[in-house]
């Protein structure tokens, strides 16, 4: 043994002062340090519980690793059996035979000519009896093993071991991460979460950037153990292996504090091309049940330190002509703990030439009440499968996210929460199976399997719910291809069909913007031109008449004025390519004509033996004159499994409810059926016999059956007549509720037809009450705008005046003394000159159609006056586990005088999921320091509360109720928690009486702070308020 | 619960303590053996099958070793491992003190708990961080962490278990072990009291993380290489059997 090796970056005198504080402090449980070869490092079993840890690894005086360890060994079992689990080794160990029962085996041995150093604990998890061991090859190799053998049930399970590298190679500074490309090794320039073979041979690398010291990872399999595939991981299954890099964060070192559904976190998207990077490496172990317990498995990772250095990698070559187009599915239903419909949803991919060099696919408009239940696959023309969604997202609603799915996305998709993004195919768990016509295969998560292949035939996309009680939806899925190698197809300028939505009841003179229609199914860019009016490529900019061209993917708007005549309408033709549509637009019935109309309501899930959601679904009506003579009701797309369950109800914006169906149709499985519900229909929903597609009286079988709030109480009605006679205008709404366990559903929209009497309605020019926001401390003679307040409840233009000051409608242009009109919805701001002087205040007024508010400011008091001030202070970001941003907030208090009589704190706009999680306390100029809150509201989200802490309050924060706005006294529950640095410490004070008798002026600070993990929020805004005398 | 007084000498591995002693001193004459000979290259012991259960006579080739290797030279220390094992438990101790001494903490905990881990380290710069004591309170049926820096307790932070759950202990392990035999005894299964115990921190189906209570997942086998034959978990925080069966029937 070598015993005189020093560090690259330690001084021997550091080393020896570290051995003597190790065995002084011997800050983990069994620590030491080896000097072996032209390694030197130091090991521990930790508190963390991440196993065997490395420390401060060395080779040939270059320093490698700052740490080396395993935090966690994910275990999942088919369905369920007896996980799944999250194993964390260390926590004690189990004597090892052949080491003379030693618990940490440590010896050197010779194979095939060469010197290694082994060096292992023993674990035994459960019915898991583990060994976690490093082998240092005298050449600069390390290979990380795990062998584990035992059943905690006789059902097939895999492993997924996590190791995590910190390298620190020639320092912790300035290290980047490659993948073999096949022509030469590429930086990874951010944070990611890729599979390991989209590296070349599975070839990673880790750099330092100044000194060109390279570490190579490689997988386990050119290793002396792994080759044997009787008891190993088979070569071909590294491919399930994944990759993370990270920057380093001391935070993230802090063992495995989640459970085994989620993969490595912290991918935020930071550069890692010069940095403190950290890589994990999680590895696949399955074990076969019929293996019996006995039969241990292994699998491993290497790394190869080359001290030679390597010059930067070259800039990666130019890509070959690559061609893409992107084909659209339809709608998909998820239904409850079975197959979709349609099942599968598939899109036909003409002739293209090439082959395919990538896929992706986006999913548009998910809803899902518990997104873990969606499994969702991708099956192309040729056989091949991908997973691309399964078991992610846990039980958090998605409503209408759009999920793209890419190779070579960063992120995985979560096992929390989901947002709209791109990710890479996420498969949490052990493989479900989809129901037949789906291949039984298996089904990888990696879209690079179709690489390579004709992109030709019908590609399928399955969707199953693999659990009860919940349901969801798809809007559309469309799929891109790239092909490369192909001759270029010939130039397309016709693209798919695409179609304006038409606009009813438009008011007249108005400027009318159609939908923005995509333009897909085109190679080049396509000719546009329009008739009768004008467009705009992207929506956002502006519009022209004059022709031009698109290219693929844009999308367009056209947009006209609408007719000065009543129900009249008006014309724009747009013509891409080859291909038209016209937007229409109908102008609204004349005054006191009265009429016809139909409102459209979205789409509804039908949950289980509960409300549905949305709970109800509305619509609002406008401008209808006179009074309801008849309504009907349309329900699209009605499928349930057992429609006896459900109760609809329309109610009326005036409360008179009307129960449409209740306890009919049996058990007779509705599919995407048409149900019209008109009280002059021939014929009632059948009671126990399947409900065909048609038009019904309400129907109501058995007792009323009772919906919950907010829908009305009361017994409802079962004939439409029942609205008439009422006013039409405001929110309809539909209640759907399922009152029996079991079964689900959904509903893809519905219509409400309202025809009313020609009784015209009386002119209204007063409008609904507004308010403006009165400014405090103004500065003196400065220009202050007020708030734009909106105008609302008039039917006819309204008379406008001001007094002392001026007025803009629309807030964004002229403003004006002079006396105007305002229409319903505009906008309104006043303005004027803050007076001279100090503490004066000036106003202005302003009158519309009768109704009147007064905008007044005052200035800032004289300096060095005593008084009450308020101060603002900006928004905070309350971030997950840390300290919020920024940290702290401040407002700076000047000019005031005397001493501080009393302080209070606003915090405004404050959300969060877990409020118990928040502490927050102010510290004043003089460093006295008051906890505000802390611990408080338990579990209960906020949501745009206003808290005022004042210690005359008569009450504080609840300790774990629902958290209201309102006034409090300072709340510190439990033990006071500790603010990191550069809050100061020490104990912090429970009363704001703590400023009393000091002066206000200075920097006030607000630290805030969450103090457990999974849940995070924000404040708009807060405002120290100080009084003095 | 407290087991904060117990050492953790085998943590969620237990076997009757007899056996203990005998494989401790089998373990010891292997040792000898070792040191007194070349060592026997394990391939030659596993020609055809290495995974060291065939041949296996007195387990003393699990875990797996390299086939091919030779000229082993052992380098375990147990001497350094008890040393260095009981200066952290000497300092576990002192930091318990000082815990248990503040009202807060002693709140937290209340009267069933026990101590899961203490997670001591430093950053990168060499500066150590404060010492975090993890304990899990039956009583108030949550995680608790206590900040201890130097001598003085700077936080105590208590943690929902659906949040999070420290590994379990021994004595945690032998606590559900009794309530699992009891509630098999008590349903007339006495084929389970000759069977040996292992114990594992159970997590919810589904993708559902940490239970919302203490669960552990027991499982009862005839040897360590046998499969199970009656499965069970045991809710620590309410002290019964959430559910249990009879595996293969």
């Amino acid at each position: 043994m070598n015993t005189s090796k020093t560090r690259g970056w330690r001084s021997p005198a550091a080393l020896a002062l570290l051995g003597m504080l190790m065995t002084a402090v011997a800050p983990v449980s069994l620590a030491a340090q080896v000097n072996w070869q032209s390694w030197s490092f130091d090991y521990a079993v930790s508190g963390d519980d991440d196993g065997l840890s490395l420390l401060n690894v060395t080779f040939q005086g270059h320093s490698v690793l700052r740490k080396l360890s395993l935090p966690v060994v994910r275990v999942f079992y088919d369905s369920d059996a007896c996980g799944p689990y999250a194993d964390r080794l260390g926590g004690s160990l189990s004597p090892i035979p052949w080491a003379g029962n030693a618990t940490l085996a440590q010896r050197q041995f010779t194979l095939n000519g060469q010197l290694w150093y082994e060096i292992g604990i023993r674990d035994q998890i459960g019915s898991y009896d583990m060994y976690q061991v490093y082998y240092l090859g005298a050449d600069g190799t390390i290979d990380a093993h795990l062998y584990s053998k035992g059943l905690q049930c006789v059902v097939n399970h895999i492993h997924y071991p996590n190791w995590r590298f910190d390298f620190d190679v020639d320092g912790p500074a300035e290290d980047q991460i490659l993948r073999d490309t096949g022509t030469g090794f590429a930086v990874v320039p951010s944070e990611f979460d890729f599979g390991a073979p989209t590296a070349v041979n599975h070839a990673w690398r880790v750099r330092d950037v100044a000194t060109g010291l390279h570490v190579d990872v490689l997988p386990g399999f050119p290793d002396f153990v792994i080759p044997d595939g009787s008891t190993t991981v088979p070569v071909t299954a590294y491919s399930n292996n994944t990759v993370f890099g990270r920057v380093y964060r001391l935070f993230e070192d802090e063992g495995w504090p989640y459970g085994p559904n989620t993969q490595v976190p912290f991918n935020d998207g930071e550069s890692i091309a010069s940095a403190d990077t950290v890589l994990w490496y999680e590895a696949y172990l399955p074990h076969s049940s019929s293996d019996g317990s006995a039969l241990w498995h292994s699998t491993g990772v290497r790394v190869f330190v080359n001290p030679a250095g390597s010059p930067p990698p070259p800039p990666p070559p130019p890509p070959p002509p690559t061609q893409t187009q992107s084909f659209a599915g339809g709608a998909v239903s998820i239904l409850d703990n079975g197959a979709g419909s349609p099942y599968p949803s598939t899109v036909s991919v003409p002739t293209l030439s090439g082959t395919v060099s990538k896929v992706t696919v986006k999913i548009v408009g998910l809803t899902h009440t518990y997104p873990a239940d969606i499994d969702l696959a991708l099956v192309g023309p040729r056989g091949q499968a991908v997973m691309l969604m399964s078991d992610v997202g846990g039980g958090d609603n998605v409503n209408g996210v759009s999920l793209t799915f890419d190779a070579g996305a960063f992120a995985a998709l979560p096992g929390g929460s989901i947002v709209s993004g791109v990710f890479r195919p996420t498969n949490s768990g052990a493989s479900d199976s989809f129901a037949a016509p789906a291949p039984a295969t298996a089904y990888g998560t990696n879209l690079g399997v179709f690489n390579s292949l004709a992109p030709n035939g019908t590609w399928r996309l399955y969707v199953m719910d693999d659990e009860n009680s919940d349901v969801g939806s798809i809007a559309s899925w469309v799929l891109t291809i790239e092909t490369t190698g192909g001759t270029p197809p010939p130039p397309d300028t016709a693209p798919d069909a695409f179609a304006f939505t038409d606009v009813s009841n438009a008011p007249v003179s108005t400027l009318q913007t159609s939908n923005a229609v995509p333009v897909t199914g085109i190679n080049t860019a396509a000719p546009v031109s329009v008739a009768g009016g004008e467009y705009s490529i992207g929506c956002s900019g502006s519009f022209t008449a004059a022709a031009g061209t698109v290219t693929n993917n844009q999308t367009i708007c056209v947009r006209h004025t609408s007719a000065a005549g009543y129900l009249a309408a008006t014309n724009t033709t747009l013509t891409v390519g080859t291909v038209t549509d016209t937007f229409t637009s109908t102008t609204q019935s004349a005054p006191g004509s009265g009429g016809t109309q139909t409102f459209t309501g979205g789409t509804i899930s039908v949950l289980d033996n509960r409300a549905g959601a949305p709970y109800p679904s509305a619509v609002g009506v406008s401008s209808m004159v006179g009074t309801v003579t008849k309504v009907t009701v349309q329900l699209n797309g009605l499928s349930h499994t057992y429609p006896d369950d459900l109760d609809i109800a329309v109610v009326a914006p005036s409360g008179q409810a009307v129960m449409l169906m209740s306890d009919a149709g049996g058990n007779g499985r509705l599919s995407a059926a048409s149900l019209g519900f008109d009280s002059a229909a021939a014929g009632a929903l059948p009671d126990t016999l399947l409900i065909a597609g048609g038009v019904y009286r309400p129907t109501n079988f058995g007792n009323t059956d009772a919906f919950p709030a907010p829908a009305p109480a009361g017994t409802y009605a079962t004939s439409l007549a029942a609205f008439n006679g009422l006013a039409p205008n405001g929110t309809w709404s539909l209640y759907v509720v399922d009152d029996e366990s079991g079964d689900a559903g959904s509903l893809t929209g519905w219509t409400l037809t309202v025809s009313t009497t020609n009784t015209p309605p009386l002119p209204d020019s007063t409008p609904d009450a507004f308010a403006f926001t009165d400014v405090s401390n103004a500065a003196v003679g400065t220009l202050l705008t007020s708030n734009a307040v909106p105008i609302s409840g008039i039917n006819t233009a309204a008379p406008v005046s001001v007094v002392g000051g001026e007025y803009s409608i629309g807030c964004g242009g002229v403003f004006t003394t002079a006396a105007g009109t305002v229409s319903n919805n505009q906008t309104i701001c006043v303005r004027h000159t803050s007076a001279a002087a100090f503490a004066t205040s000036t106003s202005t007024v302003l009158t519309v159609g009768g109704v009147t508010d007064t905008f007044t400011s005052t200035t800032v008091p004289p300096p060095g006056s005593a008084g009450t001030q308020a101060f603002p202070g900006a928004a905070v970001s309350i971030l997950d586990l840390r300290a919020a941003a920024p940290y702290p907030s401040t407002v700076d208090v000047v000019n005031m005088g005397g001493t501080i009589s009393k302080v209070t704190v606003r915090v405004d706009g404050l959300s969060h999921t877990y409020p118990s999680d928040i502490d927050m306390a102010l510290v004043g100029p003089g460093g006295q320091t008051v906890m505000l809150m802390s611990d408080a509201g338990a579990g209960n989200d906020v949501n745009n509360v206003s808290l005022t802490f004042d210690s005359a309050a008569a009450s504080p924060l609840t300790t774990s109720g629902q958290i209201a706005s309102g006034v409090f006294r300072p709340t510190n529950i439990g033990a006071t928690d500790a603010f990191p640095a550069p809050a100061p410490g020490g104990v912090y004070g429970s009363s704001l009486t703590a400023f009393n008798g000091l002066s206000p002026n200075g920097t006030w600070r607000l630290y805030v702070l969450d103090d457990e993990g999974s849940d995070s929020g924000s404040m708009t805004g807060w405002v120290l308020t100080v009084t003095t005398q | 619960m407290n087991s904060s007084s117990s050492p953790r000498v085998s943590a969620r591995r237990w076997l009757p303590a007899a056996a203990r002693v005998l494989a401790g001193a089998m373990g010891l004459l292997a040792a000898a053996a070792l040191l007194a000979q070349p060592p026997e290259d394990p391939a030659t012991i596993d020609v055809g099958h290495p995974t060291g259960h065939v041949h296996d006579h007195g387990n003393q080739t699990w875990p797996p070793q390299p086939p091919g290797m030779q000229n082993a030279v052992p380098l375990s220390n147990q001497a350094t491992e008890r040393s260095l094992a009981q200066v952290r438990k000497t300092r576990s101790a002192a930091r318990e003190r000082l815990a248990v001494a503040r009202a807060d903490v002693r709140q937290a905990l209340g009267a069933r708990y026990t101590e899961a881990k203490v997670i001591e380290g430093r950053d990168k710069s060499g500066v150590e961080r404060p010492s975090r004591l993890v304990y899990f309170s039956h009583s108030t049926n949550r995680t608790v962490e206590v900040t201890v820096d130097g001598q003085q307790v700077r936080s105590v932070r208590t943690i929902q278990p659906a949040e999070y759950q420290p590994e379990i202990t021994d004595a945690e392990a032998a606590d559900a072990e009794g309530i699992a035999r009891a509630h098999f005894a008590a349903g007339g299964q006495t084929r389970v009291a000759a069977l040996k115990a292992f114990a594992i921190l159970a997590y919810q189906p589904s993708g559902k993380g940490f239970y919302p209570t203490r669960v552990l997942y027991l499982s009862f086998h005839r040897n360590s290489d046998a499969p199970p034959e009656y499965v069970a978990w045991v809710d620590l925080t309410q002290r019964r059997v959430l559910r249990s069966r009879q595996e293969g029937q």
